[in-house]
């Protein structure tokens, strides 16, 4: 199944509350988990892709890639409205999350269409 | 970046390109072959299985214990961690026993054998495969500037120690698709994708033990949870989510025309709802402390005279009963209908005719039903002030209703 419903992020029954006794959905928690870990690899990918097209090396790259991490994490933060208590366990959850994970995905489009384009 | 090389097209196209394809090929394969494979010995041992559930109910009571009052949670805690019979309780011998079964199972040594070498074979065939056609020469370049330590590791077939690190050959790209198109397969293959090796040898290592460990450890930590019962606190947290979605309703007001409606709606709803049928008895409990806090919040209200919220509330009593003689449940239809308070105008529906009998009943007896229903009642709302107090009975009428509903 591919297909990766990036769209919609499930509110989990999580209670705001003076106590912090909370409740949450499990499954609607893990369904917004791997949302955030689909999102960030697509975009880890489409940023190597770039990256190579333009041809930056070196800590370019790498910056390059932090930035499009920033990119994602205020998507995924303006898709639940600006505020993380509903949907996620915290604010890290959706900001760092999966951070490094797509690392490697993206160093490896990265090289890949920097080869295609420049040194073809 | 010394030099430039120049490097040859046909290496993209005959190196590069087809590497990552038949890598990409193969993961998929992989996927399909496990799927397959999985399928044909699919029949769960019901030891298995039951263990499996009693530790999943194990830790559905440590999870959702905080719900449940302290004397049941403790009668399902003796349940599974007692001495002689209880389920989570495994004497050392058997212990040990189901531990050597799992090895001595044809069955289950068959089936992890199969998964190791699924996810090996491909691996180590692609490598060799590698070697033998594309070494010798650079294939690709990396963007980033490595030091001269990873010259053996990245460039293992060029015998030039002059070259560029930067410039690799084709194991070192063997090896970069390997760990980069995890992130592919994990999107184009769903959730279960058998790809990824250091998961899949994490599981390994875990298999065969789990029962009987999980089964001590689940028993461990369900004797040193604590119980800290939640639902007292329920009804100040109902309160202050009740009073964060009233204020921020957007209030159409009109002052005074409508106290004088105010009165007379009032009365005449205060007719109907008590010769209405009561609140209907399935009535959740979330929706009953919503009640309580909304009853109570009223109540606050009504003492302290706020003017507006008590208009807000009357001009949606007058939308809910325009006619004296409306039903209940087209009262609620309708409330649901009107787009901007939808959820606190639903409880408050209800908690209107729980509003208009307390109001009555609560003049007439406040101190004589204190006592008995405290004592009903463990853990009790925290008695601070007057205000406290008007609370107070509010949701014991509540609960008298609650217990009434259920006999």
């Amino acid at each position: 199944m591919a297909g990766h419903d990036e769209s919609s992020v499930s509110r989990k029954k999580s209670s705001d509350s003076v106590d912090e006794i909370s409740t949450f959905s499990a499954e609607n928690m893990q369904n917004n988990a791997k949302i955030i870990y689909y999102s960030r690899t697509f975009m880890s990918i489409i940023g190597g892709v770039v990256a190579g097209i333009l041809g930056f090396t070196g800590l370019t790259g790498f910056i390059f890639y932090f930035l499009v991490m920033a990119i994602t994490s205020v998507g995924l933060a303006a898709k639940a409205g600006f505020s993380a208590h509903p949907y996620f366990d915290s604010w890290n959850q959706i900001l760092l999350d999966g951070f490094l994970g797509g690392l490697l995905s993206f160093v490896l489009f990265w090289t890949f269409a920097y080869d295609m384009v420049h040194i073809f | 970046m010394a030099e430039d090389l120049v490097l040859d097209t046909a290496i993209r196209d005959w190196v590069l390109i087809p590497l990552s394809v038949v890598m990409v090929l193969i993961g998929i394969l992989r996927y399909f072959v496990s799927k397959l494979m999985r399928s044909s010995n699919q029949v769960p041992d019901p030891k298995m299985v039951k263990e499996g559930q009693v530790i999943i109910r194990a830790r559905n009571l440590r999870a959702a214990a905080n719900y449940i009052p302290a004397k049941s949670f403790r009668a399902r805690r003796v349940y599974f961690s007692n001495e002689e019979n209880g389920l989570l309780y495994v004497p050392k011998g058997q212990a040990q026993n189901a531990q050597a079964q799992m090895f001595s199972d044809p069955n289950m040594a068959m089936d992890m054998m199969k998964k190791n070498l699924s996810m090996i074979i491909p691996q180590t065939l692609t490598f060799a495969w590698v070697n033998f056609f594309f070494s010798g020469f650079v294939a690709a370049k990396i963007p980033f500037p490595l030091t001269q330590r990873f010259r053996s590791m990245l460039q293992n077939g060029i015998d030039l120690s002059t070259v560029d690190v930067s410039y690799v050959s084709s194991r070192s790209w063997y090896f970069l698709n390997l760990f980069g198109l995890r992130g592919l397969f994990s999107l184009i293959l769903g959730e279960e994708n058998a790809t990824d090796d250091t998961q899949r040898m994490m599981q390994m290592s875990g298999f065969g033990f789990d029962p009987t460990k999980s089964l001590g450890a689940e028993k461990d930590s369900l004797d040193i949870f604590q119980h800290e019962w939640a639902l007292p606190k329920f009804e100040q947290r109902a309160e202050a989510v009740l009073k964060k979605l009233v204020v921020s309703v957007p209030t159409p007001v009109a002052e005074t025309v409508k106290t004088e409606k105010v009165k007379t709606v009032e009365e005449a709803s205060k007719e109907e709802k008590v010769a209405a049928t009561p609140a209907p008895e399935v009535v959740t409990e979330e929706q009953k402390q919503v009640t309580k806090e909304e009853v109570a919040e009223e109540q606050v209200q009504v003492t302290e005279e706020e003017v507006v919220t008590e208009e807000q509330k009357q001009v949606t009593e007058e939308e809910v009963a325009p006619e004296v003689t409306e039903k209940q449940e087209e009262a609620t239809e309708e409330e649901v209908a009107a787009p901007p308070a939808e959820k606190p105008a639903a409880p408050e529906a209800e908690t209107k005719e729980l509003a208009e009998e307390a109001v009555p009943e609560e003049a007439v007896a406040k101190d004589e039903t204190k006592e008995p229903v405290e004592e009903k009642i463990e853990a009790e709302v925290p008695k601070e002030a007057a205000i406290e107090e008007t609370k107070e009975e509010a949701p014991k009428f509540a609960e008298e209703e609650k217990p009434a509903a259920k006999e």
